[in-house]
């Protein structure tokens, strides 16, 4: 297993950016693709830093992919960085260039925490195709709420989603991506600590996913939003990749 | 360029190493790549000196930009002080750095090319013992340059640098040196399927001597090898230029930027 801290220019950012990459020992095409995503305030580092990534991932064939979209949402703004493109077509696409990885649906997962979580379901209900799983841990999957709950954030959000209504019914609204989705949905392993200020959020979005049909687990845990809580996840989501845990739906 | 740092870990070393690797790229600088065309892409082995490390290239001299417009590959490993060298002290660094690390880099990176007609090793100082030796006791590089190199055939300028002790960890009995795994000269001697090699040496440089010595008995082998000197020290401001030079040396479409003054 190796590490690779790599920097490039990003054609959808328009700028250099970098990515941390967890490569199997024997990296083949058969292996298994995670995009691993960071929460607010965070960068690629991260996973690395915060938990014990590294370890779980050894002995696995899963090449993990850590990008960094700074403070961006995983969203595009008009006339700049287009981190929502980049996340869910650049990363994968060059990334399938530089290192041995599957391109094939069923060997390609995404996950992420907090901000990321959003942004792994966000980025997976959108491209449904490129995804097997999603694994949304402690994530906030309610725009519209968050902005209603912190009005401070008014001017921050405005210049990221531009209006509440301009959020409805887009690629900004989980609820709404749900309601979009077929059989053919990626299964989405969902994860929540008891005392995590996005519990209730995650209590609605875990109803509106069943109430689609779709492949869906939902995890507890006690505790709150914490890295504590997110190591011992990121373990379950390798050996469920890894095929080591059988994943059961229901 | 695409630039990485790759931390992994070496069976033959037993312990985790770290490589620099700088990957062509596409972007406004090269219209004309794509990723079809950035397929079985040349590589190039850069080897550190004594003192250096799998930085030191791209923080002393240009090299990333130099070959911003060129579709190469650049791996520098980490060689610690070990003189590319399977060690008296038990760790086998030749096997580790000529052996495993391509393994590794061919392992990790799909676009880079396993034919020995598009892989290089160039070092400077003891990585330009390091170039000819990888070069010509494997049949795994088709060009190898060594810039200020320790083209060493005797070992008696070595004690100017380290004690006995260093080096008797490293070769063993010294009055044994000649005519070893170690000889780059009697390595040379023995390859089949022979390199093409250049050699500089700036003419102030305390190698100066032995690169001569050492470029008349390749020579005398009838070696290809071009053999260049100017004035000049063991210093970086002359490998920052010569390492340019290897790159239009080498067998590769090395587009050189445009400079108008």
């Amino acid at each position: 297993m190796a590490v690779s801290r790599m920097s490039f220019y990003s054609e959808k950012l328009e700028m250099s950016t970098s990515i941390n990459v967890i490569l199997p020992e024997h990296p083949t095409e058969s292996g298994k693709t995670l995009l691993l995503l960071h929460g607010m305030g965070e960068d690629e580092n991260a996973w690395l830093n915060q938990s014990r990534l590294t370890d779980y991932a050894s002995q696995t064939d899963i090449t993990i992919i850590m990008p960094r979209v700074d403070r961006s949402y995983y969203t595009s703004r008009v006339g700049e960085s287009q981190y929502f493109e980049y996340i869910s077509e650049e990363v994968l696409q060059r990334c399938r260039v530089w290192f041995h990885l599957s391109n094939k649906r069923e060997r390609t997962f995404i996950a992420g925490t907090s901000m990321g979580g959003f942004g792994a379901l966000k980025t997976g209900l959108t491209h449904p195709d490129q995804f097997q799983g999603i694994f949304p841990l402690s994530a906030m999957p309610d725009i519209e709420r968050k902005w209603r709950e912190n009005p401070e954030r008014d001017a921050w959000y405005r210049s990221l989603f531009g209006s509440p209504e301009q959020v409805r019914h887009s690629i900004n609204d989980i609820a709404y991506l749900i309601t979009q989705q077929s059989k053919q949905a990626p299964f989405i392993w969902q994860f929540c600590g008891d005392k995590d200020p996005f519990y209730d959020m995650n209590l609605t979005l875990s109803d509106q996913i069943e109430q689609q049909g779709l492949q869906h687990k939902f995890v507890q845990a006690a505790g709150g939003h914490e890295w504590r809580l997110w190591d011992g996840a990121i373990q379950q989501v390798i050996k469920i990749i890894d095929e080591k845990q059988p994943f059961t739906i229901r | 360029m695409a630039h990485l740092e790759v931390d992994y870990y070496s069976q033959v070393l037993g312990m985790d190493r770290t490589m620099n690797v700088i990957l062509p790229e596409l972007s406004d600088h090269n219209p004309t790549w794509t990723n079809e065309t950035l397929q079985d892409i040349p590589v190039l082995y850069l080897l550190n000196g004594m003192s250096n490390n799998q930085t030191t290239w791209q923080r002393r001299t240009d090299i990333e930009r130099l070959v911003r417009q060129t579709p190469i590959a650049i791996v520098m490993p980490s060689t610690d002080l070990a003189w590319y060298t399977n060690t008296k002290y038990g760790l086998n660094y030749f096997d580790a750095i000529a052996q495993e690390l391509p393994e590794k880099v061919a392992s990790f990176f799909p676009q880079l090319s396993t034919k020995r007609s598009k892989n290089f090793v160039v070092g400077l100082s003891m990585g330009g013992y390091g170039a000819f030796k990888l070069a010509l006791a494997t049949d795994k590089f088709s060009y190898a340059a060594s810039l200020s190199g320790a083209l060493i055939g005797d070992t008696e300028p070595l004690l100017d640098l380290e004690s006995l002790t260093y080096w008797q960890g490293i070769f063993g009995d010294l009055d044994q040196f000649s005519g070893s795994e170690n000889d780059i000269l009697t390595l040379a001697e023995n390859c089949q399927n022979r390199p093409r090699l250049y050699d500089w040496v700036g003419e102030q440089d305390e190698f100066k001597q032995i690169n001569d010595t050492a470029v008349a008995k390749l020579k005398q082998l009838s070696y290809d090898v071009t053999y260049e000197t100017a004035p000049g020290r063991h210093e970086w401001y002359y490998w920052d230029k010569q390492i340019e030079r290897v790159l239009e040396w080498l067998p590769i479409d090395y587009v050189r930027e445009e400079r108008l003054s």
